[in-house]
């Protein structure tokens, strides 16, 4: 007995040290890591510390930032860091790590990161990737409200008091948006050699999406294999959602009236407008504006089918320069047609953000970074589009205009991740087409005029209604696109939709809606 | 067995037998046909007439475009490779060691250590605490061993193979005691020859499970150099998503439903061979377990 006892213990015996030699190794090419990490960056101590205006900032102390975003791995990204690296170290004694995190990975990496806090300096976050306010109700990111007038003071003034407001959770402000286009409205995008040819019955502007009935009908009598309106991932058909502001996702029950400064929250879908924009896409379904599988079509058939001109317009957000990136996509010149006044939301402002982690040892100089980022020109467009000679050439140099080198095209770039709108303020960004010139100023007074919604600065919290939200989301989703796009009759299933969702608990929604709104009214003085 | 049945049916009775079976391949064959046949095609017709058993419109682009960086291709299927045999021999022997130990009604402890492994079936700590044991206590952030050790041990597998060594009758092994055994030579010159197909099968799961895997190296690895093949074309699908998704990129074309299907096919390629392989052991592995739950 003994004897086998002893086997048991040696079995067992061998296990563990096999599972410790092997952990072993792993440590080993840790360390290696480590050491290569620190043997890189040049350290320059003996840099004075900085000439940032500011007084009392300590920066005699070189220190390493670690940021992470998400976005495809880019071939060169080791030399773009070096080269932002002389710009940060001279500047602010501190070198930066770029840590780009391929887009399936981000979400689930930066959640675990988070869990077991992981050290990190900097990250990326937003309303749609490694959520910003559950990072901030899980205690990830450092307040900046003290940090913010001290160490980054032009970047605090480079966005109205309105929109820092956005941030605020519990009437701190935990990340810095990027600047980019925070008013939202929808237009309509028309082919422009369409919107040319019929222009007379098309509006300049609209009112509401019904105003476009005469155009299409121009459009479905005389162009043949052209449909109207296309569907794609986000179209909704008509819904009347141009009148309102949704609070939380896009499509639950309980939104404010645009404009409404009393802040009611109201169910949408039984507003007269809503039953309105029903009887108007079946009246329109009738007509042939739609194609016939518009409900379920994907993204991918409603690209292919944008691309081969086979869909006069499509409904989507506006901005300053939306129509070049529609013909970059599609290949047809566009025009905006708005029907929706522009307003500043919070979800406008929280879709891209950069915080500071809780972990992060020298939150000072993150924040310094971010001013830097958000104001050196230099350094941003280097982050941006890389490094120049190298990734991308002047076109026109006055006009801040840039094009790939030659024999350089977007596939073989080492360094084009086409997403400045994830590094800092957009509007230090070259143009990357001579068309989109003016863009940015158009953008900014399209900003500053937009109004801001009363509600900036609220977030619904879904959680003590959840339940009722993902009910009401499968009537919804069964109804809202079928009567949207008039595939069945609103006499019959309108009234069937509002029952259900009734069923469902939109009431309840609702009412945590209003009670949280006003329990954040009463905190914010508004 | 062959004879027996040929003299039994008739030409007409297995005429039909066979003509059911050829419909039913045909029914497996057809969807993977489908999908090489649809990596082929260009993409424009696809979303204009859908998919075809033969491309409409040969096009290689979505290769072309999967494979644009062949270095990196032909790192992650080393690194796939190494994990899998690697992870299969190490999550083998360890479990068939447990499983032998288990199996030995005169182990003192095995009800103790049948409860350990049996326990982790249903219960465990969950994401993070996994996640902090394999970073911060391991250090395996960024090896190959993060893809390697949380599978070593698969309770399942360990508890199929107990049973099936159970199988093994305790005379002989008693009797391999008398003739000067000792537990090392029992297990590898008696037990293991024994149980061949049962470890073939099994070895064919850890290896799939190991082949297919993308998530431990999701959590575990950011250097690109050191992505396993299943989680580099997972990214090189989300990122054409998220390109696409992009308005700010500027009319790259990308392959999207083509692309999908040279991943699924780039992927699942070279392991169809593990299954002629282990074939033969596989029919009886599968009914390992069947006779003592």
């Amino acid at each position: 007995m003994k004897i086998r006892h002893m086997q048991g213990k040696l079995a067992l015996l061998l296990t563990i040290a096999s599972v410790v030699t092997l952990s072993a190794c792993g440590n080993g090419n840790n360390e290696a890591n480590k050491e290569n990490a620190a043997a890189s960056p040049t350290t320059n101590d003996t840099a004075a510390t900085t000439t940032n205006g500011t007084d009392a900032v300590d920066t005699s102390k070189h220190v390493d930032l670690d940021w992470y975003y998400p976005g495809t791995q880019q071939k060169d990204v080791q030399a773009i860091e070096d080269a932002m690296n002389k710009i940060v170290n001279e500047k602010i004694n501190a070198s930066i790590h770029l840590h780009t995190i391929d887009w399936g990975s981000y979400d689930q990496k930066m959640n675990v990161m988070i869990s077991t806090g992981e050290k990190f300096d900097i990250a990326f976050t937003s309303s749609w990737t490694n959520d910003y306010l559950q990072g901030v109700s899980k205690g990830a990111y450092a307040p900046l409200d003290d940090l913010l007038p001290k160490y980054a003071p032009q970047l605090l003034a480079s966005m109205k008091p309105g929109i820092w407001d956005a941030t605020r959770k519990d009437g701190k402000i935990y990340a810095v948006p990027n600047q980019q286009i925070f008013a939202k409205s929808f237009g309509m995008f028309v082919r422009k050699d369409l919107a040319d040819k019929y222009k007379d019955s098309l509006p300049a502007s609209a009112k509401g999406m019904p105003d476009f009935e005469a155009f299409f009908a121009q459009i479905v009598k005389n162009e043949k294999g052209v449909t109207p309106l296309a569907g794609g991932n986000a179209a909704t058909g008509l819904s009347g959602y141009e009148y309102y502001e949704p609070i939380g996702a896009n499509d639950s029950p309980g939104q404010f009236v645009q404009g409404d400064a009393s802040l009611t929250v109201v169910n949408q879908y039984e507003r007269p407008d809503q039953k309105q924009a029903y009887e108007t896409a079946k009246k329109w379904a009738g007509m042939g504006f739609f194609s016939k599988d518009i409900a379920n079509e994907q993204t991918d058939v409603y690209e292919e089918k944008m691309k081969s001109g086979k869909y006069a317009a499509v409904a989507q957000v506006m901005k300053p320069g939306g129509e070049v990136e529609f013909k970059n996509k599609f290949g047809f010149d566009f025009v905006q047609v708005p029907y929706q006044t522009p307003y500043i939301s919070t979800d406008g402002i929280l879709s891209t953000l950069n915080a500071i982690s809780k972990t992060s040892a020298n939150p000072e100089r993150a924040m310094m970074f971010l001013e830097l980022i958000n104001t050196d020109k230099d350094l941003y467009n280097l982050i941006c589009h890389g490094i120049e000679g190298k990734h991308y050439v002047f076109a026109d140099k006055d006009k801040g205009v840039i094009g790939m080198p030659d024999g350089v095209t977007a596939e073989t770039n080492g360094y084009n991740p086409s997403s400045d709108w994830m590094f800092g303020n957009q509007f230090n960004s070259y143009y990357v087409d001579a068309t989109q010139v003016g863009t940015w100023e158009a953008t900014k007074a399209l900003n500053d005029s937009a109004v801001v919604s009363p509600a900036v600065g609220f977030a619904f919290n879904p959680d003590p209604v959840s339940a009722q939200i993902a009910q009401t989301k499968k009537v919804i989703d069964q109804y809202r696109v079928a009567l949207g796009f008039g595939s069945v009759d609103p006499d019959k299933y309108y009234a069937e939709f509002l029952k259900k969702l009734k069923d469902a608990g939109s009431d309840a929604i609702i009412a945590e809606k209003q009670k949280q709104v006003d329990a954040w009214k009463a905190a914010n003085g508004k | 067995m062959k004879s027996a049945i040929s003299q039994e049916l008739s030409v007409v009775q297995r005429t039909i037998i066979h003509a059911v079976l050829m419909v039913f391949s045909l029914l497996c064959m057809i969807p993977f046909l489908l999908v090489v046949s649809a990596s082929f095609s260009d993409e424009a017709s696809i979303s204009e007439y859908g998919y075809s058993l033969w491309p409409r419109q040969f096009s290689t682009f979505a290769y072309h475009f999967i494979l644009s960086e062949p270095t990196q291709m032909l790192k992650a299927y080393g690194v796939t490779f190494t994990v899998t045999i690697t992870g299969t021999l190490i999550s083998l022997i360890v479990s068939s060691l447990i499983a032998f130990a288990l199996s030995r009604t005169d182990f003192a402890y095995r009800k103790q250590f049948a409860f350990f492994v049996f326990f982790t079936m249903l219960f465990n700590g969950g994401l993070v605490p996994s996640y902090m044991v394999v970073t911060q206590l391991l250090h395996l952030k960024n090896s190959l061993f993060a893809m390697i050790l949380p599978y070593a041990i698969v309770p399942w597998f360990v508890l199929l193979l107990r049973t099936y060594f159970t199988q093994i009758p305790e005379a002989l092994i008693e009797n391999a005691k008398l003739e000067g055994a000792g537990e090392v030579r029992i297990f590898a010159q008696i037990a293991l020859p024994l149980s061949l197909p049962a470890m073939a099968t099994i070895g064919l799961f850890i290896m799939l499970n190991y082949w297919n895997d993308w998530y431990l190296s999701l959590l575990y690895i950011d250097k690109p150099t050191l992505y396993p093949l299943q989680l580099l074309l997972y990214n090189i699908m989300e990122n054409i998503n998220a390109i696409s998704a992009n308005p700010q990129t500027q009319g790259i074309a990308l392959p999207g439903q083509t692309a999908r299907m040279a991943i699924a096919v780039l992927a699942t390629g070279p392991i169809i061979f593990a299954y002629m392989f282990v074939q033969r052991f596989f029919i009886r592995g599968l009914t390992v377990g069947a006779v003592k739950g």
